[in-house]
């Protein structure tokens, strides 16, 4: 079935976007935008049914994370010298910051596993198939990422 | 496969979904879909790999038709681009056009059939001008090693028509002409058909007259005799 990338940006780009967030990407509306970059690029290569096309798009957003993770190890810290000047407060985000914060509290395979299940909202296969792990690990570290997040974010909001 | 979530973590998987759900700031996507606008497709490795190989084999086939239109291909490669293209209908000039020795006949080169005449002239200039395959400048023609003239035996070396010098090479009117030999349907194991009969008296006839004129005489000194014919009884 043929996309359109303008499309599948209008009905992926909040997912893609709140996956990028909780997994704490630097610049997460920059990366968004990398990543339906690439999907304009290459829609046209692209052959599946919606499900697929989800899938498709958050394994480029994964990926992205994961060649920027690299490339921010390789980087050398600024670490010496006066940090610089805060020019101004920053703007508050209406998201969710507790949930945020028992997200960073878990495993990053834990993370990984639970926002691909919930945020990205793909079957527990897909996960699988994007991590590649096998589903029943992929299904005991959902699990786990529950039980802590559970623990973790305050009951009511 | 067993997906349940368990009810206390509903909550928890909830607002994990609502963080999937914040839409995007307008002037965000805005510039997004700008931009993503503006990106050109990417074409897959296949296509572009199958377009260039398809470019390449275009340029080569242009390329080597017209410089065989032009002649100017080398010898062996004009002769063979003279064999495919010709019979299409391009016209392709032959390496040794207007050569009589090694080039077609020029009812070939027009693509048309060839006269009795023209016909009975090519195989006359071509035995009289041209070197045959396998001998020297002087080798002897077709016919050569096929036995003695209307039917006597042949002289030894000839016998298997291997590739010896004949005793009158060069002389037409010495030895046994090529008219004097068997037909093309000898050996064959059908019939000739009525037309291929008449072509071939036709062309014999013909070289037998250009014989006659050259030579004024039979082999044996008798002008009354043409080789080909058959032999004086009294002699």
């Amino acid at each position: 079935m043929p996309h359109s990338a303008a499309d599948a940006y209008r009905e992926l780009a909040p997912a893609v976007l709140g996956y990028l967030r909780a997994q704490r990407a630097p610049d997460p509306e920059d990366v968004l935008g990398e990543v339906f970059l690439q999907v304009a690029r290459d829609i046209g290569r692209f052959r599946g049914d919606g499900a697929a096309l989800r899938r498709w798009v958050f394994a480029i957003a994964h990926n992205r994370l994961l060649d920027d993770a690299r490339r921010r190890a390789r980087r050398p810290r600024l670490s010496d010298g006066e940090p610089p000047e805060q020019a101004a407060p920053p703007v508050p985000d209406p998201v969710d910051e507790d949930l945020l914060a028992a997200l960073d509290a878990l495993t990053p395979d834990q993370r990984q596993v639970v926002l691909l299940r919930f945020v990205a909202d793909l079957p527990l296969a897909e996960v699988a198939r994007i991590t590649k792990r096998p589903v029943g690990a992929v299904k005991a570290l959902q699990h786990r990422a529950l039980e802590n997040l559970r623990a973790g974010v305050s009951p009511s909001r | 496969m067993d997906d349940h979530i368990d009810p206390q973590d509903s909550g928890t998987v909830e607002r994990l979904r609502a963080l999937g759900r914040r839409p995007v700031d307008p002037a965000t996507a805005s510039a997004h879909l700008t931009a993503m606008a503006a990106a050109s497709p990417r074409r897959s490795p296949w296509r572009t790999k199958a377009a260039l190989a398809g470019a390449f084999l275009a340029g080569l086939l242009l390329g080597g038709t017209g410089l065989a239109t032009a002649g100017a291909l080398p010898e062996p490669a004009q002769a063979v681009a003279y064999n495919v293209l010709h019979p299409m209908g391009l016209n392709v000039p032959h390496p040794h056009a207007g050569n009589p020795c090694k080039g077609p006949p020029v009812w070939a080169r027009e693509r048309r059939e060839p006269t009795a005449e023209e016909q009975a002239e090519h195989e006359r200039v071509r035995r009289e001008e041209c070197p045959q395959r396998g001998e020297g400048r002087q080798g002897p023609p077709a016919h050569a090693g096929r036995g003695g003239p209307e039917g006597t035996p042949g002289r030894g070396r000839g016998q298997e028509g291997g590739p010896e010098r004949r005793p009158h090479a060069g002389d037409p009117c010495r030895g046994r002409p090529d008219f004097a030999g068997p037909p093309p349907w000898a050996g064959r194991d059908t019939d000739p058909s009525e037309a291929e009969v008449r072509a071939h008296q036709e062309a014999r006839k013909a070289l037998q007259e250009a014989w006659r004129a050259q030579c004024g005489r039979g082999p044996g000194g008798d002008a009354s005799h043409v080789p080909g014919t058959s032999p004086p009884q009294d002699r």
